[in-house]
C-alpha cells in the first residue's frame, strides 16, 4: 500500500500545484512543476534520498509563490465566510483550492517516503500490514485536520492591530522553536 | 538533515514570508506542517525501559556450521509505537536464515521474541548488544538505545582429516606412539638383526641370517614407536601474509588445524606458538582436550605486525631440544637464517609454506609485466626453498589452488629421504 501511495502522492501534489498555476495563468511554471514531478517520481524509483525533502520544499515553495502571485480575488466572496479574517488583509485567489491541497500531498509524499524506508528495515515476520494500517490511518486524520485547519484559517475574519500580529508571531516562532529544541534534545 | 529541523525550517520560512508579504494564505499553508510537528511531539517516546536476553544454540561451532540465536526484548516502560530492534552482528558473521532486525510496536509490559541463524568465518565474536531505535509513528523523534546482552561465539577453523604425517624427530618421549624412535624394540618396521634372546617370538627369527651363521640364531629387531614432542609455529606476520586486501593466513590456519589434529590423534604432545602482533603460546598437551584448546586458540588469532621483532622469532626455551617443529609460514628470504639455526641446534623441522606467489598472482591481471614479475619472484622463492631443503629442512610448498589434503597425501605421508650429506 505504502509502496503505491508514495508514488501517488507526488503525482497528486504536482498535478494540483500545476493546476493552480494554470488557473493563475502561469503556464510555463506549471509545466516546470510537471517536469519536476517526473524527476520526483524517477528519484523515488531510484531511491534518491534527497528527492523527498526537495519535493516537500519545492512543493511548499511553489504553493507559497502561487498564492503570492495569484492576482485573482474573490475566493472569500464565493465562500461562506466567518466573522473574522486571520490577518485582516488579502483575499486568497481561487488557486488556493489547488495549491494548499497540492502542498498537503507533498507532505504526505515526504512522510510516506520516509515511512517506506523504515518499513524496508522490517523483517518478513513483522506485522507490516498492521504498521502500515496504523500509520496511514493517522496520516489521513492528520492530513484532513491540517487541510481543515488551513481552510478554517482562510475563512476567519480577524482584524487585530499590528502589535498583536507581532506578539502573535513572536509567540508562534518561540513556541515552535521550543518544540523543535525539545524534540532534538529527546533524540540526542 | 534532521527531519524535525527541516520541518521547522520550512514552517519558519512560510511564517516569515507570510508575515513579510502580509498573505494570510501563506501563513495558512504552514498550519498543516505545524499540526504534523505537534503530532510528532505529542506521540514522542518519553522514557524507554527495554531489556534484552539472548541465547545461542552453541557457543563453539566449526566454520560453516550455523548457530541459532534467540532474542527476547521486553518493554518495562510505557507503550512504544514503533521500535526497530537490530542485533549488532560483528564483521565476519552473516545471517543465514531469518532476520536480525525487527520492527514492532511494543505495548507496556509486552515483549517480542525471535530467532535467526548465523554463520561466519573463523574467529571469536562477542555478541554484546542490540540496538533499539524507538520513535513516534511519524518518525520525527527518534531515540536510540543499546541494550546489553550476554553472548559470545567461537567459530573454529575446519579440521581436515589426514591419514598420517611422517615425522622423525631425533628425540621422542617414553610413551608409546607412532613416531619411529630410532631404537630397537617392539614395533612394526624392521630396524636391525640381533642374536636371538629368550622370549623372542619364533616368528621374529631371521632364518636367512641364521642359515648364514649356523652356530647362532638371529632374530629381527623392530623400531620402537613412541610419542614425540611436536611444536607448531604459526606465522601470523602481516608482512608475510597480507597482499593488498587478500590474506593467505587462513590457509596457514587450515594446515595448522589439520596437522595439530593428526599429531594429537597419533598420541603426540603438541604445543602451538603463534607469532603475529604478539606471541601466543598454547602449552603442550595430549589428546582431545588439547585439540580443542588449540582449535579454540586458532579461532582467536588474527595476523598482525609485532612492534618488537621484525623477523621471525622462535623462543627456543619453549620447545624441548631435538624435538619436532612444524612451521606454517608463506616464508620470506629473511626467515632462512632463523630456520637454519633451529635446524643446526638439532630440531627436526617441517615447513608447510602456502605459496604466496601463486596466491597473489591469481588476483592480478595477466599482463606481460606481471607474468615476468611472477617468474622472477617464483625463482627467488625456489632458491629459498632449495636452500632450506639443503639445510635438511622438509619443506612443503603448497600451491593454495590445490586442496591441502592432496598436498599432505603426496608430501607428508611418506617419510622424507634427505639427500646424501645432509644433517639428519
Amino acid at each position: 500500500m505504502t509502496r503505491i501511495l508514495r508514488f501517488v502522492c507526488p503525482i497528486l501534489s504536482v498535478g494540483l500545484l500545476a493546476a493552480g498555476y494554470f488557473l493563475i495563468g502561469l503556464g510555463w511554471p506549471g509545466v516546470g512543476l510537471l517536469v519536476f514531478g517526473i524527476l520526483w517520481i524517477v528519484g523515488l524509483a531510484l531511491s534518491w534520498d534527497w528527492i523527498p525533502p526537495l519535493g516537500l520544499f519545492a512543493a511548499f515553495g511553489a504553493a507559497a509563490l502561487g498564492l503570492f502571485l495569484d492576482p485573482s480575488a474573490g475566493l472569500r466572496a464565493s465562500l461562506p465566510t466567518g466573522p473574522y479574517s486571520l490577518l485582516g488583509t488579502g483575499d486568497p485567489g481561487r488557486s488556493v483550492v489547488f495549491l494548499i491541497p497540492g502542498a498537503l500531498f507533498s507532505l504526505l509524499a515526504w512522510d510516506l517516503a520516509e515511512f517506506y524506508i523504515r518499513l524496508r528495515l522490517a523483517s518478513p515476520d513483522d506485522d507490516i500490514a498492521g504498521l502500515e494500517r496504523r500509520h496511514l490511518s493517522r496520516l489521513v486524520v492528520l492530513a484532513l485536520a491540517g487541510g481543515g485547519l488551513s481552510a478554517f484559517a482562510l475563512t476567519l475574519h480577524l482584524k487585530p492591530s499590528f502589535e498583536w500580529i507581532v506578539i502573535l508571531m513572536f509567540f508562534t516562532v518561540w513556541g515552535i522553536g521550543r518544540m523543535v529544541d525539545w524534540l532534538l534534545k529527546k533524540e540526542s | 538533515m534532521n527531519r524535525t529541523f527541516f520541518l521547522a525550517l520550512l514552517i519558519f520560512l512560510l511564517l516569515f514570508v507570510g508575515l513579510a508579504t502580509i498573505r494570510p494564505s501563506v501563513v495558512a499553508l504552514a498550519l498543516p506542517l505545524v499540526l504534523y510537528l505537534l503530532a510528532g511531539l505529542w506521540r514522542a517516546p518519553e522514557q524507554v525501559h527495554l531489556r534484552a536476553e539472548r541465547s545461542l544454540s552453541a557457543e563453539r561451532v566449526k566454520t560453516g556450521d550455523e548457530v541459532t540465536v534467540t532474542l527476547k526484548v521486553s518493554n518495562h516502560g510505557s507503550a512504544l509505537e514503533e521500535v526497530l530492534l537490530e542485533d549488532q552482528i560483528p564483521d565476519g558473521l552473516e545471517v543465514a536464515e531469518g532476520s536480525a532486525r525487527r520492527l514492532v510496536a511494543l505495548p507496556a509490559g509486552g515483549s517480542v521474541t525471535w530467532t535467526y541463524t548465523l554463520r561466519g568465518r573463523r574467529g571469536y565474536y562477542g555478541l554484546r548488544k542490540i540496538q533499539a531505535t524507538v520513535g513516534d509513528h511519524l518518525g520525527l523523534a527518534r531515540l536510540e538505545q543499546d541494550l546489553p546482552t550476554d553472548g559470545q561465539l567461537f567459530i573454529l577453523p575446519p579440521v581436515l582429516r589426514l591419514r598420517r604425517v611422517a615425522i622423525q624427530p631425533r628425540r621422542t618421549r617414553i610413551f608409546s606412539g607412532t613416531i619411529p624412535a630410532r631404537q630397537g624394540g617392539s614395533g612394526v618396521e624392521f630396524f636391525d638383526v640381533r642374536e636371538y634372546q629368550q622370549g623372542d617370538s619364533p616368528r621374529w627369527i631371521n632364518w636367512r641370517a641364521t642359515a648364514r651363521h649356523p652356530q647362532n640364531v638371529f632374530s629381527n629387531e623392530f623400531e620402537q614407536e613412541r610419542a614425540a614432542d611436536v611444536g607448531l609455529i604459526l606465522d601470523g606476520r602481516r608482512r608475510t601474509n597480507d597482499f593488498g586486501d587478500r590474506s593467505i593466513f587462513e590457509h596457514s590456519v587450515l594446515a595448522t588445524a589439520a596437522l595439530a589434529d593428526t599429531f594429537l590423534n597419533a598420541g603426540n604432545r603438541v604445543g602451538l606458538l603463534f607469532y603475529g602482533r604478539q606471541i601466543t603460546w598454547t602449552m603442550p598437551g595430549y589428546g582431545k582436550v588439547q585439540s580443542e584448546r588449540i582449535l579454540h586458540d586458532l579461532s582467536l588469532i588474527e595476523p598482525g605486525d609485532s612492534h618488537n621483532f621484525n623477523e621471525l622469532y622462535v623462543p627456543r626455551h619453549l620447545f624441548p631440544s631435538r624435538s619436532q617443529l612444524v612451521v606454517f609460514s608463506p616464508l620470506i628470504s629473511e626467515d632462512y637464517d632463523i630456520l637454519a639455526a633451529l635446524r643446526t641446534r638439532g630440531y627436526h623441522l617441517l615447513v608447510v609454506s602456502p605459496d604466496p606467489v601463486s596466491f597473489e598472482a591469481d588476483g592480478m591481471a595477466k599482463t606481460h609485466a606481471n607474468l615476468l614479475a611472477r617468474r622472477i619472484v617464483q625463482l627467488q622463492r625456489a632458491v629459498l626453498l632449495r636452500r632450506l631443503r639443503g639445510a635438511g629442512i622438509h619443506v612443503v610448498n603448497w600451491d593454495t589452488s590445490q586442496p591441502f589434503e592432496n598436498i599432505a597425501k603426496r608430501e607428508l605421508e611418506q617419510r622424507l629421504v634427505l639427500p646424501r650429506g645432509v644433517l639428519r
